[in-house]
């Protein structure tokens, strides 16, 4: 049996008044005017989020950010000009933040968040997209601070600017990879082993690119194009999910 | 913009944005609203409580299924509702209200053979009438009906089968008449 045995068509709705449909919106926008909505900007959607980070996570960043130039100024100081042990220390600097930031991550990827997404009345991609977002800009701006201590350094802008964002766009790439795949502690042990094992070895190998700039800006750029790509990508992917 | 743009303004408070949808998607509520319920005036009042519903629910809105089929399941819960409150009869004042409209909008040939339907639709039971509207009147899927109607695909099938069955031979007797 179909349909075109039975003619729909000619049951017909007269099109409905104007006047209804100037009532209905009236009485619509009146209820808009007093309906409590979410506010859907994204200022204040980071805001929510930073919130949610809690105050030991931009204490941690603010701590690691106090450290590091207490290292490269102490370091400059000790030592002669031009011998100072910035680059090592410097390459510590993006793992340390990592693995500050990760569990973080870890969280709003592993509990389901289902409070934070209630509370929120966001899904949860979109979270983890913002949180992503609120983390990876202040690691790069607590980064950059770093960079700006090392002007009084004879080690030149390139070399701590490699020494410092190689080790950390590195420690992206492990965070990126194991929170995609695992989920709990293991997730965290598994990201903060390779991480740290990242930190030494960099750190190993930044102390003997002193005077090689030649050879850094390739790697630098490309570690940094693959990281920033990784971020847009998934930052892209989270906030698509409609609210 | 797209519904599920303007749903977005709407949810921010723009008021423009939550015009620009009920006037999108009046028409075809208000003439689910009237079908669903076999009464213009009851129509009207439903689809105006459909909106309001629908702002209502504003802030619960997930853009994961399609803005029309969300704002169907809040038009046919909302029905659903009223017809449980009150079953509603074809209204012959009503009737004879709406039959000259309907002839000054030019169809005047088409409204025996509408009324032959309206009352074979008015016949079924309201599960079946309900599906019957969502399939052949607004051109949803099976999936799209089993999901604004809180229940399953075949389950959709199955009335949509047993409701043409039983308008055509409503419809059959009725033109015999």
């Amino acid at each position: 049996m179909t349909h075109t045995d039975i003619p729909f068509e000619d049951y017909r709705i007269a099109p409905p008044a104007p006047e209804q449909l100037e009532q209905c919106r009236r009485a619509a926008r009146r209820q808009l005017s007093v309906s409590s909505l979410r506010d859907t900007r994204l200022r204040t959607a980071l805001r929510t989020q930073a919130e949610y980070l809690g105050w030991w996570f931009w204490a941690a960043q603010g701590c690691i950010l106090a450290l590091f130039s207490f290292f490269i100024l102490y370091a400059s100081v000790l030592w002669p000009s031009g011998q100072e042990p910035v680059l090592p220390i410097l390459a510590m600097a993006g793992p340390v933040l990592t693995v500050f930031s990760a569990p973080h991550l870890a969280k709003s990827e592993l509990f389901g968040m289902a409070e934070l997404e209630s509370a929120c009345l966001y899904p949860l991609p979109r979270l983890t997209a913002l949180r992503l977002l609120l983390v990876g800009l202040s690691d790069f701006a607590v980064l950059c601070a770093v960079l700006l201590f090392c002007a009084g350094t004879a080690a030149g802008w390139l070399a701590c600017a490699a020494a410092l964002f190689i080790p950390f766009n590195l420690s992206c790439f492990v965070c990126f990879a194991v929170l995609g795949r695992l989920r709990g502690y293991p997730a965290s042990l598994t990201a903060g082993g390779l991480i740290a094992g990242i930190g030494i070895a960099c750190s190993n190998a930044a102390s003997s690119i002193r005077g090689d700039v030649a050879h850094i800006a390739g790697p630098l750029v490309f570690t940094t194009a693959v990281c920033v790509a990784l971020f847009y990508l998934r930052i892209r992917r989270g906030m698509k999910e409609a609210v | 913009m797209s519904d599920e743009e303007l749903v977005l303004c709407a949810q921010g408070g723009n008021a423009d944005a939550l015009d620009e949808l009920i006037r999108r998607w009046y028409p075809g509520i208000h003439a689910f609203c009237c079908r669903r319920v076999q009464s213009d005036t009851l129509g009207a009042d439903l689809t105006q409580d459909t909106f309001l519903k629908l702002v209502a629910a504003l802030p619960r809105y997930r853009a994961k299924g399609s803005f029309k089929s969300w704002l169907f399941t809040i038009a046919a819960n909302t029905c659903t509702d009223a017809v449980r409150r009150s079953r509603p009869t074809a209204d012959l004042d009503e009737l004879a209200e709406v039959l000259p409209d309907a002839r000054a909008a030019g169809f005047a040939g088409q409204v025996e053979a509408g009324e032959a339907v309206r009352r074979a639709l008015a016949d079924l039971p309201d599960v079946q009438r309900e599906a019957l509207i969502l399939r052949y009147y607004h051109d949803f899927e099976i999936e799209e009906i089993a999901r604004i109607t809180h229940t399953l695909a075949p389950t959709v099938k199955t009335r949509l089968w047993r409701g043409l069955r039983r308008m055509k031979l409503l419809l059959g007797e009725e033109w015999k008449e």
